[in-house]
């Protein structure tokens, strides 16, 4: 009666059933833009932009829980810039959804680790980008972020909330990375990291391809086992499917989505513009029924050229999003993931050649 | 006679008449067939096991025994996994 398998393919049963019916289960709500550091890789371009009241908010999170949406994800910017962040959590609590909270910590002292533990929260990831104060607080743009970031830590555990630390590794603490496991190892978290960035919301990618590892760091990172976890999460399964037209790309759209804080509805925030307003229609009528929607949905693999024929298909970790705010084409290839994927042939001594990306400026 | 009720910590929902619950003290997802959804959504309030089994037994077409056997059964699980508790006194809970 009670089915509990291990955790990987209860979810995966879950979600694969709430593909199925388009059933929407995960959201990732950035309730502010608004944000006390200012990390050099950093998408948001507009640290003003409208936000939702709190009253407004609790009327979302109450159609998501009508809708069925199960996981919640409160982001921003900084969501501890908002002076509600508690009443929206304790509401989304009372509403049962799993909640998680991507914070950056430098706002959380012991007073409000205390609250965070009260709610029962899933997890707090906190971000860091470098496991000191020399190598952390040039890339956030804020002296003594570090030191706040490790503190907040440090309350959470001793509250007994879930932490995970968080990093993006880039060219200034890809060095630094080893130092960085070492110190979640101290406190005695998980870590989580990606060297994927996003582009800035308009676009422009001047910021993170400064930031971006080089492709000297990206083939270290490969050959070496010890740095798993920086690329290989870019890198695909080494598997072809033999149907590219049963394979649907990303789970945007058909489990999952986000939310802007204008209260503007995607199928992942990667895709910045494009989606319905809230305050226009209710959630459920825009998941089931906005066009931006039911395009992502017909996608599948096979419609994506020419990386539906391309050799380097098997080694790939493509983002939608990013290939269309970065390269203009939801269908189109994305040059970042081009560009990981033809340094992982090279090492492997494939000498097949990927199609280079197509300009698109 | 003793009761039990839903851990408020618990979030769940139900999807396709099956409950999908996540215990935010270890992240395990534990999803629920029909019978055990039903239970689930009983357990809202107080309910002994007799109340469950009369309810079940109305709503399924069980035998009534095999019905408490796996009732039995439901419950010891979910106290096991800390998605239900016990209400006040009525004795030991003792499998």
């Amino acid at each position: 009666m009670l089915d509990d398998r291990c955790l990987p393919s209860v979810y995966e049963e879950i979600v694969h059933r709430a593909m199925k019916s388009n059933h929407p289960l995960d959201v990732i709500w950035e309730l502010t833009h608004r944000c006390n550091l200012r990390c050099r890789h950093c998408y948001i371009t507009d640290f003003d932009r409208p936000e939702l009241d709190t009253e407004t908010c609790r009327g979302i999170l109450e159609q998501l829980a009508e809708a069925g949406v199960l996981w919640l994800t409160v982001t921003g910017g900084e969501p501890f810039m908002r002076s509600d962040l508690f009443d929206l959590l304790g509401y989304a609590r009372d509403l049962k959804f799993a909640v998680t909270l991507f914070t950056n910590g430098t706002l959380i002292d012991s007073a409000a680790a205390e609250r965070l533990s009260d709610l029962k929260l899933s997890g707090v990831e906190v971000s860091i980008y470098g496991a000191s104060p020399a190598v952390n607080d040039p890339f956030t743009g804020v002296d003594g972020s570090f030191r706040r970031s490790i503190s907040a830590v440090e309350h959470l555990l001793r509250f007994g909330v879930p932490v995970t630390l968080k990093t993006c590794i880039v060219r200034s603490n890809f060095n630094d990375y080893s130092n960085i496991e070492a110190l979640a190892a101290e406190l005695g978290v998980r870590l989580r990291s990606t060297s994927y960035l996003a582009p800035r919301n308009d676009g422009d990618t001047t910021r993170i391809d400064a930031c971006r590892l080089t492709d000297e760091q990206v083939a270290d990172a490969l050959r070496d086992d010890g740095a798993a976890g920086i690329v290989p999460d870019l890198v695909g399964e080494g598997l072809v499917p033999d149907r590219l037209d049963r394979v649907i790309p990303c789970g945007a759209g058909h489990v999952s989505c986000g939310i802007t804080p204008d209260g503007s509805v995607l199928p992942c925030l990667q895709f910045v513009n494009g989606g319905e307003d809230l305050s226009r229609r209710d959630f459920l009528s825009i998941w089931n029924e906005s066009e931006l929607f039911e395009r992502v949905r017909e996608v599948r693999l096979s419609d994506v050229e020419p990386c539906n024929r391309c050799p380097g298909l098997k080694y790939c970790f493509r983002c939608p999003g990013i290939a269309l705010i970065e390269d203009g084409d939801l269908l189109g290839p994305s040059r970042e993931s081009c560009r990981i994927t033809r340094i992982l042939m090279g090492i492997l001594g494939d000498e097949a050649q990927i199609p280079p990306p197509r300009d698109t400026n | 006679m003793q009761t039990y009720r839903c851990n408020d910590e618990i979030a769940y929902r139900v999807i396709d008449e099956e409950a999908v619950l996540l215990n935010p003290v270890d992240n395990r997802i534990h999803l629920l067939n029909e019978v055990a959804t039903f239970v689930w959504k009983l357990l809202a309030e107080p309910q002994s096991i007799d109340d469950i089994v009369s309810a079940v037994c109305r709503e399924f077409d069980v035998d009534p025994e095999r019905a408490r056997s796996d009732i039995d059964e439901l419950r010891v699980q979910m106290l096991e996994k800390g998605l239900i508790e016990t209400v006040g006194g009525g004795g030991v809970d003792a499998r």
